[in-house]
């Protein structure tokens, strides 16, 4: 019990510490803020061009893998630039736990992201559009397992001069299987079967325990 | 008893040999000054040990033991680079690693940041901090857990006249019970710690991927 106390505050810590840099980086989410802006415009703008409602959660999927990409820079790659790293490296945890922590802070700065695009989006098309419970969760769940795909991306690439390339590269590819799950759950043109949303939440948690395991290995060497 | 041993470590770069079968025993209450040029690979000896690179082939045990999970809790590690966060500022940073690494050091900490005058850079952000400062700060960073294990990458450039001494009365204080090992690229740097450390400490050389003994008269 005591443990899994420890282990729970650990990863609160790091969360906490991420969190502080993050915000204390202001032109970073300054220019995040800039992109969700403008392509909510430009969505905004084809939505009411054509006509087109059925776009706009499709859309979010589209934006969520994109705001991936950009926040697995400032995971472990960023402690790689910084040289921070060896201070992760040298620290008396886990690597799992390390993981897991920088996965549950992506998730908050993507997550966070989708709602404010969700709130410019509905604000630009002056949309009246009702997000059903099924989206809501798909929106969380998806959010959650592209904070995964990013991390390990991130924890994958941190050493490689390559990476520019590597990192949308990858994350296109492990979220390849899921992105047309999640669109045909939220699309009410396309019919959803009934496990289609524990499907969705099966593939994350197999996802996430994979690439916590993996994680092991990639931190360690 | 500690026991540090490093087992036929070879380490190759880029095609390059750097360091070429080292075979090295440290017990505890040892004190070690690896003495180098430039690029000899005192760095990368010193990362080796404490688990940060991979050796290309050999061993390093402590206390028997090979894994670097053991020993993170027992090691502090002092590189180089400044391995606190910019963002941060230096009590923040401190707090931080304090938490994760249960604050055992937290009385050692506060004579350190004392002798380092730390104190009046305290609430400042590591960023703003000039590389003497960073330095301080860092050192501060690698007693945080009390280390049975010290290792030291070149400790005392950045360092002025006043803290450089009190740093030295520091690990001349605290260097029983433990092993501690430190690295010099600089000959007239030695000279000086090897005069001014009131302890007596082995020196050895790193020279063509290999530790020697070191003998004054050389030079």
């Amino acid at each position: 019990m005591s443990s899994d106390s420890n282990i729970i505050k650990q990863i609160y810590i790091n969360i906490r510490k991420d969190l502080t840099i993050e915000v204390r980086r202001g032109y970073e989410y300054l220019s995040s803020l800039a992109f969700i802006i403008a392509s909510s415009l430009v969505i905004s703008h084809i939505i009411t061009k054509f006509l087109r409602v059925e776009l706009f959660i499709p859309s979010l999927w589209i934006i969520i893998v994109f705001l991936g990409i950009f926040t697995t820079y400032s995971s472990f790659v960023r402690e790689v630039d910084k040289k921070t790293i060896y201070g992760v490296r040298l620290l008396p945890i886990p690597a799992p736990i390390i993981f897991l922590s920088k996965s549950l802070y992506t998730y908050i700065l993507v997550f966070t992201q989708s709602i404010v695009y969700l709130g410019f989006q509905t604000l630009f098309t002056m949309s009246t559009l009702k997000l059903s419970m099924d989206i809501v969760y798909t929106l969380i769940i998806f959010s959650l397992n592209i904070s995964i795909i990013a991390s390990f991306t991130s924890a994958l690439v941190m050493y490689s001069e390559g990476r520019s390339f590597l990192i949308p590269m990858l994350i296109f590819i492990f979220s390849l299987p899921i992105i047309p799950l999640a669109v045909a759950i939220s699309d009410p043109e396309i019919p959803a079967g009934p496990f289609d949303l524990p499907l969705l939440a099966m593939e994350t948690f197999t996802l996430f325990i994979t690439f916590t395991i993996l994680s092991e290995y990639l931190l360690e060497t | 008893m500690l026991k540090l041993q490093l087992l036929d470590i070879w380490k190759k770069y880029g095609g390059k040999w750097v360091l070429k079968g080292i075979d090295f025993e440290v017990s505890e209450s040892e004190v070690i000054c690896i003495y180098g040029e430039n690029g000899v690979g005192k760095t990368t000896l010193l990362k080796i040990i404490a688990g940060l690179v991979t050796p290309t082939k050999g061993k390093i045990l402590f206390n028997g033991e090979s894994s670097r999970k053991y020993r993170n809790r027992f090691q502090g590690v002092l590189l180089h680079e400044n391995i606190l966060y910019e963002e941060l500022s230096v009590e923040e940073n401190i707090r931080y690693y304090s938490i994760l690494y249960r604050g055992d050091g937290l009385e050692l900490v506060d004579r350190l940041v004392e002798a380092l005058g730390l104190k009046k850079y305290w609430g400042s952000r590591v960023g703003t901090l000039s590389y003497g400062w960073r330095k301080r700060a860092n050192i501060v960073k690698a007693f945080l857990n009390n280390p049975r294990l010290l290792l030291l990458d070149e400790p005392f450039t950045g360092l002025d006249m006043v803290a450089y001494k009190n740093f030295l009365r520091v690990l001349a204080d605290v260097y029983l019970d433990r092993i501690t090992i430190f690295t010099i690229s600089n000959l007239e740097n030695l000279y000086q710690v090897y005069r001014d450390l009131e302890i007596d400490f082995t020196i050895r050389e790193l020279r063509d991927g290999k530790l020697h003994e070191f003998r004054f008269q050389h030079y």
